[in-house]
């Protein structure tokens, strides 16, 4: 049975416009017009527990107002949320106790207290019994190496060990879903590799369900056996990374530093990615034509300085499927 | 249950104590507002010796004792908390915890408060008791009976503070309805400036009916031996309503705000 099912999930946002000017304002008062944004839009996955899931998609493409939904700190417009068997928004209290959540751009911890202190207002707010705060504390401290800042204000923390500690924070009470959104946001390359150690870990070691969401493909690649795609508020992809790949990753990436910035460029089967004053970006199917194809009808009609060809990196695939969809 | 609001109680009591400027600050602009005050009363007493019942030890105990009470409504940020809390988005992170945010901002306000109390409001309290022969409620059951009336008029300015904060969910900004009701009524009918007694009919009816009052004039009029017997249970009674009142008004407003919050996102 799976641990979390979503079913036809939406949440529309209804924006006012706000008309400039005296009788703009006053027109909009009396008769308020509004757009409706489909942040999530008709959105049906299920995680199964133990899962480590990430979810991806471009600058509101829907992530975090579905990890909200999910969260129950925003009520969907339509739609089934099962998390454990609760519905989230209604069992709030109850869902809260059983989950834990990080998000990047906030931290749960309070700002003028020692590190040390969050923690123990968090024992108290959980009633999480004394011994198994004293275990968590001291696995946690341990993995992520907080002792050394345990009794710095929260304030006076570095994002990297700020982030370490709401990864802490959120696990204290032992929850079974782990709902992460952006959690390697800011961070250093050595700090988003400990982390994703971390994560590894406990999904592996105490089965926690992951679900993440970030910007940073390699935590993906690094961290998650599955990848739920969303593009305006619609899943575009849900599967394996590898079958990603394979399905995806026919796709080859040819780049060309041009003689010179031809005005119009015009090649069967292939697709012009990008652009960049001389150098193109060229995107074709292994399956439909060949390398030395491309190249023939390239060296045909241009003149070529420079190029290389690559086999597309997650990155690159997933650049392609923000920009052009799925086919 | 009560231990997890205890621990809020607590931090915020200890936190406090690493603020030790701001602190000195705050006293020191009070003590010297309370000097001028004392030197007024004793001006306009001079030729006088009893207004309304007060004598001139009885007008400079509540003076003192009023002031000294008002330390709260100056110290007390839980609007501005709030405030802050819906803008930054923070009360999202209150709102995922297993939690009543009315109780837990009451908790740590508490915490602070005791603080102030302690070592604040206490040793400025001593120091102008010593310096002007001040007196001391008539009996030991009066100063228990101050000490609890102290308690509902401070749940009560908590309650006014903790609405006016809640209002951030809808307007941008809330310093004028804080100003207004916190600055303007409360110091006017509160009893804080002058006792209540002194005013004309129509302002001591209107002061009547308003919950501004019952924060500090009653508990420093049972301080002074004003209020006694039946008057000072119905005083206390009419504290307890307020208390009720207003806590459950505070709950109403912060349902609808996270109602708000919870369907059209922070
Ligand atoms: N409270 C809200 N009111 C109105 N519109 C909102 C609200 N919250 C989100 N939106 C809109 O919904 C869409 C999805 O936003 P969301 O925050 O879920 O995106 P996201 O995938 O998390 O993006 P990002 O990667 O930038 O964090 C966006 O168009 C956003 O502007
Ligand atoms: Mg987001």
């Amino acid at each position: 049975m799976p641990i979390i099912t979503v079913e036809h999930l939406s949440k529309h946002f209804k924006v006012y416009r706000r008309r400039t000017g005296f009788w703009g304002n006053l027109s909009s008062t009396v008769a308020r017009q509004h757009d409706i944004i489909r942040a999530v839009d008709d959105v049906n996955f299920s995680l199964e527990r133990g899962e480590l899931v990430g979810y991806i998609g471009a600058n509101g493409a829907g992530k975090s107002t579905t990890i909200k939904m999910l969260t129950g700190i925003l009520v969907p417009t339509s739609g089934h949320i099962d998390v454990m068997g609760l519905t989230p928004y209604r069992h709030r209290k109850e869902n809260t106790r059983r989950i834990g959540v990080v998000f990047g751009q906030r931290t749960q911890l309070w700002w003028d207290l020692p590190v040390i202190d969050s923690f123990e207002l968090l024992k108290h707010i959980y009633e999480i019994p004394q011994n198994l705060y004293k275990q968590n504390l001291e696995f946690f401290s341990e993995l992520l190496q907080l002792r050394p800042f345990l009794s710095t204000p929260v304030r006076r923390l570095s994002l990297g060990q700020r982030m370490r500690c709401d990864l802490t924070a959120a696990l204290l009470h032992d929850p079974e879903i782990l709902y992460l959104d952006e959690p390697t946001i800011g961070l250093d390359v050595v700090a988003k590799e400990q982390v994703r150690q971390f994560l590894r870990q406990v999904n592996a070691e105490r089965q926690v369900t992951v679900i993440l969401t970030t910007h940073d493909l390699n935590d993906v690649e690094k961290v998650c056996q599955r990848l739920i795609i969303i593009d305006s508020g619609k899943i575009i992809y849900d599967g394996g990374i590898d079958a990603l790949k394979e399905r995806y990753g026919k796709t080859r990436m040819l780049i060309i530093d041009l003689a010179q910035g031809y005005s119009d460029i015009q090649l069967e089967g292939v697709d012009l990615i990008r652009r960049d004053g001389n150098r193109i970006w060229l995107a074709f199917d292994r399956d439909t034509i060949s390398a030395s194809e491309v190249i023939t009808q390239l060296t045909a009609r241009y003149e070529i300085q420079d190029l290389t060809i690559s086999e597309p990196e997650i990155e690159e695939i997933v650049r392609r499927i923000y920009e052009l969809g799925v086919h | 249950m009560m231990k997890k609001y205890l621990t809020f109680t607590t931090k915020a009591f200890q936190r406090t104590l690493t603020y030790r400027f701001e602190l000195w600050m705050e006293l020191f602009i009070n003590v010297l507002f309370m000097l001028v005050y004392v030197y007024l009363w004793k001006a306009l007493y001079t030729g006088q010796t009893s207004v309304e019942g007060y004598d001139l030890n009885g007008i400079l105990t509540y003076i003192v004792v009023s002031q000294t009470l008002l330390t709260f409504t100056f110290t007390l940020r839980v609007a501005r908390i709030i405030e802050e809390k819906v803008r930054t988005g923070e009360v999202v992170t209150d709102l995922m915890k297993p939690i009543d945010f009315q109780l837990m901002t009451l908790a740590t306000a508490a915490g602070t408060s005791s603080h102030t109390a302690l070592f604040n409001m206490l040793p400025k309290f001593l120091l102008f008791y010593g310096a002007f022969g001040l007196s001391l409620p008539p009996s030991l059951l009066t100063v228990l009976l101050f000490i609890i009336s102290v308690v509902l008029g401070y749940v009560i300015l908590f309650s006014m503070e903790f609405i006016i904060g809640i209002f951030a969910f809808w307007l941008v900004e809330i310093r004028g309805i804080y100003a207004l009701v916190i600055w303007g009524l409360s110091m006017l009918f509160s009893g804080y400036f002058l006792p209540l007694e002194f005013y004309p009919a129509f302002l001591a009816k209107v002061a009547a009916v308003l919950p501004f009052r019952a924060i500090i004039y009653f508990p420093t009029a049972i301080y002074t031996g004003q209020l006694i017997g039946e008057r000072l249970i119905t005083a206390m009674l009419i504290q307890l309503a307020w208390v009720a009142v207003l806590i459950g008004l505070g709950r109403l407003g912060y349902r609808a705000a996270f109602r708000k919050l919870v369907i059209q996102g922070g």
